[in-house]
């Protein structure tokens, strides 16, 4: 929002604006200083995003960065709707980062009706699969966990135990004693985040070396740091950061 | 001397934006500032470079959705009404600012720059400036190569195949009919590497494709070569890893060359500062506030008090970061060599749209670098992927890691809080498609027209560029508007099509609408190579 905007406005909408940015102590200030302070409210957001957003993030916004006053243009009379929902029982799985996945799902107007007309229900749970390391195929011991939704919910951001292991959920019914599963979810694979120990030849020696000038070199100051991959790849970026140096 | 490769690699992409409801609409600005500012200065560079016998070789990629925008009838005539609204601003300009002499130099500078590319736009290459490109590849400068259809984040669609084929196919044939010719590598939307997507890149006769530095460097097996060689999938299709050094020295707005005090300054442009009786004729329907490229202060420094920008001495710095960046390379060569049996290959991506339209100065530091890397052309070439690959045609074999360049390295971008609501509409948009490719295999006439349109929106509504924009929080409204467009218009021919009826006038209205890849077929919705063959194969 460009300052000519806001002075445009009345007091009342801009005590608004002020309330949503934090600005608490908006109802004893004069209009100026109410607008002085938005738009210091704005430019923080916007160092705030910039902060968390890597080079190559920062500069593709800026393809998009061509007006100030969004509000003034708010693209009234084209209004397209879609459907809320699509009335199938189904569960997906999307895999975010080695620690995080996402899913998405929906019931049937009849599996809703059951369960809405079923006295012995207790609660939906979503059931997360883990697999071993060589996934769901080959390995036979296979761990899982129980997040409690409620029937109202249909997305669920997941955090995952361990990066390099398969994960599929199911949405479970808990009815008295028993449980029906109501519908099982693609498999997502998590990728591993640290540097593979094994090399299959006989340049073991210089591969060290290359690695660290690939931009790894911080990657094993402690166990923790290695299983946070966010972090990992933060360390890499974050050493590049000063080539004028 | 021991030697090295450079390869530089522009991706240059902006999302169809296309609205012939409207006589003007504030994205198409997207692209003419993008032609203006990026594309038009960087032809000038190749061309000058050309003319002088400098050996420059560079890959670049150009998105489908932007290449069919660059060859709109359409969008090319409005482009040359922004100019010529442009250069009637600079003669204003050039009077307002008689008095002072700082400004009144800037203020004809951006005059000339305003007539220069209406001259290049409706002379030199009548128009279409992808001949630039396309002549430019003719005489062995530039590598062209495509990516996927519009922009797809093709991670968070692997469940569907078949809509990963229809990208890439599409992107192929796109190019081919553009370009006249078949694209030799991908650029895959945001480095958005998933384990399989080769298979698809393969399927698709493309040889190559880049990922970010820790999708190799996290591989299932040790990379002997870091980020420094490419690798070969078990298919046989090569990748290529982003070096973090080289990419950031540009990238950051902050510590990268781009934020030195004495560039000019992106935000501080006339079109927000003016009053508005004077600049209303040149923002958006007179009253909101829009860059007009008139921008003439320096960066500075953290402080709203900027000086006036400068360009002489900007030029001085562009030949100092030029010789900071060709001595980096040559001291990462010396290092790489004494560790490898073959010459490292450091490659070094770039979005296309931060030279010259984020950094200003950036077309004229890449000039002054390809000129210096002549003079150290015995220890560092410029090469392209397919160059290296022909030399060095024996590569280590394994299987990247799922990872992008978005922030934090993986899908995080395109997959949060404020956009994840898409995903459950655009993965049933292509279970329905699917569902119709396979019901209706053979359709003709007006059927298969509705079918084609079908096909197009599902595209449209998986560009990468409407998540991207809801978490950015920039024009929110317009990328919600996007996506709920196109699966609006897909779920109204899907109805229709399972009532057997159609509605004659408003596809048509639609198909002159959203007019991207007129030879579409909707069959492709049919392909997944995992079966080793087409569900269908020909019509």
């Amino acid at each position: 929002m460009t300052r000519e905007y806001l002075q445009s406005l009345s007091y009342k909408l801009l005590k608004e604006i002020a309330f949503r940015e934090g600005i608490k102590e908006a109802k004893r200030l004069k209009k100026e200083v109410l607008i002085d302070l938005i738009l210091e409210a704005m430019q923080e957001e916007r160092d705030e995003r910039e902060r968390f957003n890597n080079p190559a993030m920062q500069v593709e916004e800026k393809k998009y960065e061509n007006i100030k006053d969004e509000e003034m243009r708010p693209l009234k009379g084209i209004q397209y709707k879609i459907p809320e929902r699509y009335n199938e029982t189904k569960i997906v799985l999307l895999l975010r980062d080695p620690l995080w996945a996402y899913a998405y799902w929906d019931l049937n107007d009849n599996d809703i009706l059951f369960i809405k007309n079923n006295h012995s229900f207790k609660k939906l749970i979503l059931r997360v699969y883990e697999s071993g390391e060589r996934g769901f195929s080959e390995d036979i011991g296979v761990d899982s966990f129980d997040i409690p939704v409620k029937l109202s919910d249909n997305r669920w951001y997941i955090n995952l135990p361990h990066p390099g292991r398969e994960y599929y959920i199911e949405l479970i019914c808990l009815n008295g004693g028993e449980e029906k599963a109501l519908c099982t979810s693609n498999t997502v694979r998590s990728p591993r985040v640290a540097l593979p120990d094994s090399i299959e030849d006989d340049f073991q020696e210089s591969v060290g070396d290359i690695i660290k000038l690939s931009g790894i070199s911080e990657l094993h100051e402690s166990d923790n740091k290695r299983i946070i991959p966010q972090r990992i790849i933060s360390i890499i970026e974050t050493k590049y950061q000063s080539p004028r140096g | 001397m021991k030697k090295g490769y450079l390869a530089i690699v522009f991706h240059a992409h902006l999302p169809f934006v296309r609205h012939i409801e409207s006589e003007s609409f504030l994205e198409e600005n997207w692209l003419f500032e993008a032609i203006s500012e990026t594309y038009l200065p960087l032809l000038r560079v190749f061309h000058r470079l050309e003319r002088d016998g400098i050996p420059f070789k560079v890959t670049f990629s150009v998105s489908p959705t932007l290449s069919s925008m660059l060859t709109d009838e359409l969008l090319q005539d409005r482009y040359i009404n922004y100019l010529e609204k442009l250069i009637e601003l600079g003669d204003k300009e050039i009077e307002r600012t008689r008095h002072q002499p700082e400004f009144n130099k800037l203020a004809n500078i951006y005059r000339e720059l305003n007539e220069q590319n209406y001259l290049d736009f409706t002379g030199t290459y009548k128009k279409n400036i992808l001949k630039g490109f396309k002549e430019l590849e003719k005489g062995g400068y530039l590598e062209l190569i495509t990516c996927a259809a519009t922009h797809c984040f093709l991670p968070l669609y692997q469940e569907y195949p078949e809509s990963i084929e229809a990208q890439l196919q599409t992107a192929v044939m796109s190019h081919g009919r553009i370009f006249c010719n078949a694209p030799k590598g991908i650029w895959i939307p945001e480095c958005g590497y998933y384990p399989d997507l080769e298979r698809h890149i393969k399927a698709n006769n493309l040889h190559y494709f880049f990922v970010a530095s820790h999708g190799l460097l996290f591989a299932e097996k040790k990379p002997r070569f870091g980020v420094y060689a490419p690798v070969n999938c078990p298919n046989g299709v090569s990748v290529f890893a982003r070096d973090l050094a080289s990419s950031n020295a540009v990238w950051s707005s902050e510590e990268g060359y781009p934020g030195d005090f004495s560039y000019r300054e992106f935000y501080r442009d006339i079109g927000f500062e003016l009053p508005l009786e004077y600049i209303g004729p040149y923002i958006h329907n007179g009253t909101i506030r829009i860059n007009t490229g008139y921008k003439y202060y320096a960066r500075t420094g953290k402080t709203e008090e900027k000086r006036p920008y400068i360009p002489e001495i900007a030029r001085e710095r562009v030949e100092e970061h030029a010789d900071n960046f060709l001595y980096n390379r040559l001291k990462q060569v010396e290092k790489l060599s004494n560790l490898m049996d073959r010459p490292p290959i450091i490659v070094s991506p770039y979005d296309a749209e931060l030279f010259g339209h984020w950094w200003f100065e950036g077309p004229l530091w890449l000039e002054s670098l390809f000129r210096k890397l002549q003079e150290h052309s015995d220890v560092l070439i410029m090469i392209t992927p397919s160059g290296y690959l022909e030399l060095y045609t024996e590569n280590q074999v394994l299987v990247p890691s799922f990872s992008s360049w978005g922030n934090k390295g993986y899908a995080e971008v395109w997959l949060n809080g404020s956009n994840d609501w898409i995903y459950r509409h655009a993965h049933k948009a292509i279970e329905r498609m699917i569902e119709l490719a396979r019901r209706f295999p053979d359709e003709k006439g007006l059927k298969e027209r509705v079918l084609n349109q079908a096909a197009r929106e599902i595209l449209l509504s998986q560009a990468s560029d409407w998540p991207f924009i809801m978490k950015a929080g920039i024009t929110v409204p317009y990328a919600e508007m996007r996506f709920k467009e196109h699966i609006h218009n897909f779920t109204k021919i899907y109805e229709n099509l399972c009532r057997n009826t159609v509605n004659t006038e408003w596809l048509t209205k639609v198909e002159k609408k959203n007019n991207i890849f007129p030879d579409i077929d909707y069959r492709i919705f049919c392909t997944n190579p995992s079966s080793s063959s087409l569900l269908i194969n020909s019509r």
